[in-house]
């Protein structure tokens, strides 16, 4: 007896196995299909279903309008589970067993890293769409997220002049993004007449900032400059606000969600972001119906980070109209020719590096926990 | 260095090691007994932090999760040992398996109930005392009295009650104690109960300081697991002074080094301590 139920359950545990490492959609020789990796379950799932979201309905866009080639697009979605090895897998069986002819990448640098071989010998476009460090990488790669240079070049002369922040701290995670955004920042302060009175970077996972806290005090600075990530960049603005230190902040990679979470600690911080789910254009207000329309008043909201697949998707769609077919070296061709107007403005890949000109504002988080934009700064380059 | 700061690194160190003791006390409880290792420890004291969450969600005063948290959390400890924990003692390996793929279970669960994103437990007091000039939170404070209690209950329960020298005669000897009469199993059982309502109480006080959510108790499990591997293995003072040095040295070198350098050396501390430490692991 005992026998039997260890092996059901073996049977149950494999089956799972099994179901876990299937993508979701058909095949069919009359659609073309492309494929969004996102994280949808754990450490990266509070962005995961928005990016899957976005992808859903910049896909649906694109089918409402003609489709491309005169085919209808079908998008394959995989779950990294936010783990390199899972994700690797996932684009493996994307690109090579579904064959889908673009691959969309929605989560942390590492699981980017992981699967960065399986892309390249696919000899299929990959498209990263999230915030991250900058770097060049192989001919058919895009990355249409912010990089350190647009939310630090021209934002800080502006933070400097108008909050008089001289004095900058900065909190890390001890990670290349934090490390590449610091160098950027250190140019752009010091450049200003500026200085760095402090800088500190932490494990991923540290909960207690009560040591980096005491380093803050003793510096004194005007602004600090946050780096630290996910649940700790909540722990340590929450800690921040109980010792009461009443700093200015500045943020890059804070989700809107995630401001909710740090409560008064996060009222007057400052992010410089692509994108505002309260921006007030036609556009995003446009978006924003179309998007409750589809996924209902409980989806989650889309911010700067879930949102960064809706973008290149359609100027991934638009180029492939451009050159009239799927060969990879047209529609490279082609990407750079195109822009798309969205939600956050236009967005265009440059030739070059391959990285996105994209708007650049800076907003304000208020009592109510809502980000308002108080500055843009228009299309910024890579 | 003013001598406000000095005071706020002190203070900072004195509540990380709280914050340490607090967290391993009730891993140690359980693996001091039961040589079981609960590696969903973690998520034990996550889901602590839930109960503190929705303490604050029904409205009620944030004091009361301190008694809510640990209630929830043991009872919810007693069914986990009727069902799994009950077929692993002594058996490390097994435990450490089992455990493992419990506390997995239970973050995927609570993501599927409470979802993905961060929640916010309040704090229950938000004043701040003047230390030579320098604000610091009375909360920090709070968890430093709410550690010592802790100490205390535990040394009364285990020194001066019938309940503390059954237990005493349990990991001395099981078989000569179950021999005279005592029922071993309901010995376990109550400390497996015990272990988790401290690991939920544990949940509770760390919430306010950071934000909840399912993945949370990994951030937990490593230190209170190196905790107790250094010093708490069947005694509560031991238990003390590991946290003291693991928790001390992590604030101090984060302070005067880095906090990469303080990560470090509570392990380093810790291959140390194995090293010339006769343990069965």
């Amino acid at each position: 007896m005992k026998k039997i139920f260890a092996i059901l359950v073996m049977i149950v545990f494999v089956g799972v196995l099994v179901a876990c490492n299937q993508t979701s959609g058909a095949s069919n020789d009359n659609t073309i299909k492309i494929g969004i990796i996102a994280d949808l379950s754990g450490s990266g799932s509070t962005l995961g279903p928005g990016a899957v979201n976005a992808a859903e309905l910049a896909v649906e866009e694109i089918n409402a309008g003609g489709g491309v080639l005169g085919k209808e697009v079908e998008l394959i979605t995989g779950d990294s589970a936010s783990d390199a090895k899972t994700a690797n897998d996932q684009a493996k069986t994307i690109l090579n067993k579904n064959k889908a002819d673009a691959l969309f990448l929605m989560s942390n640098s590492a699981n980017r890293e992981a699967m960065m071989s399986t892309v390249e010998k696919s000899n299929k476009l990959f498209f990263y769409t999230p915030i991250y460090e900058g770097g060049s990488y192989g001919d058919n790669m895009y990355f249409s997220g912010e990089v350190p240079s647009q939310q630090i070049e021209p934002v800080i002369p502006h933070i400097m002049e108008t909050y008089e922040a001289k004095k900058w701290f900065i909190v890390g995670n001890d990670y290349v993004w934090a490390r590449k955004t610091s160098e950027i920042l250190k140019g752009a302060v010091e450049g200003n007449g500026g200085e760095i009175v402090g800088e500190e970077y932490v494990p991923m996972g540290t909960s207690d900032f009560s040591t980096i806290i005491s380093n803050i005090q003793s510096a004194d600075p005007d602004f600090i400059s946050v780096e630290v990530v996910g649940a700790d960049a909540i722990s340590f603005v929450k800690q921040l606000e109980s010792m009461g230190l009443d700093k200015g902040l500045f943020a890059y990679n804070v989700d809107e969600d995630s401001i909710k979470a740090m409560g008064k600690g996060a009222v007057g911080m400052l992010e410089a972001a692509s994108y505002f789910y309260n921006l007030d254009t036609e556009a995003n207000k446009e978006y924003l119906k179309n998007y409750t329309e589809k996924f209902g008043e409980d989806a989650v909201r889309p911010n700067f980070v879930s949102n960064s697949p809706y973008e290149p998707i359609h100027i991934w769609a638009k180029a492939v109209n451009e050159a009239g077919n799927l060969e990879v070296k047209e529609v490279n061709e082609a990407l750079p020719t195109v822009t798309f107007s969205g939600p956050k403005g236009e967005v265009s890949f440059d030739g070059e590096g391959h990285h996105a000109s994209l708007p650049i504002f800076l907003g304000e988080v208020g009592d109510d926990l809502e980000v308002t934009i108080v500055k843009e700064f228009g299309i910024i380059e890579p | 260095m003013s001598l406000s700061i000095l005071s706020v690194v002190l203070l900072n160190i004195v509540t990380s090691i709280a914050i340490f003791f607090v967290i391993a006390v009730g891993l140690a409880v359980i693996f001091g007994l039961m040589d079981v290792v609960n590696l969903a420890h973690g998520e034990f004291v996550m889901l602590g932090a839930y109960a503190a969450f929705i303490t604050s969600q029904l409205g009620l005063n944030p004091w009361l999760s301190f008694v809510i948290a640990p209630v929830i959390v043991a009872i919810f400890g007693l069914f986990i040992e009727k069902i799994l924990i009950r077929h692993l003692y002594g058996k490390i390996m097994e435990s450490i398996l089992a455990t493992w793929g419990l506390g997995i279970i239970l973050r995927q669960v609570i993501e599927l109930i409470f979802g993905k994103d961060y929640k916010i437990a309040p704090y229950p007091v938000e004043q701040t005392v003047n230390v030579f000039g320098a604000g610091y939170p009375v909360y920090r404070l709070l968890i430093v009295v709410l550690a010592l209690v802790i100490v205390a209950l535990l040394w009364y329960l285990e020194r001066k009650t019938n309940v503390g020298v059954t237990v005493r005669a349990v990991i001395q000897n099981p078989n000569l104690s179950s021999a005279l009469g005592i029922n071993i199993n309901r010995v376990y059982s109550i400390s497996f109960v015990v272990g988790s309502a401290l690991a939920g109480l544990a949940g509770a006080i760390i919430a306010p300081l950071v934000s909840v959510h399912s993945g949370m108790g990994i951030n937990y499990v490593m230190n209170g697991f190196l905790t107790v591997l250094v010093g708490g293995m069947g005694s509560l003072f031991g238990l003390v002074g590991s946290a003291s040095l693991l928790g001390g040295s992590e604030s101090v070198f984060s302070f005067f080094f880095d906090p990469v350098w303080g990560s470090i050396a509570v392990i380093l501390i810790t291959i140390v301590f194995m090293r010339f430490k006769k343990t069965s692991i």
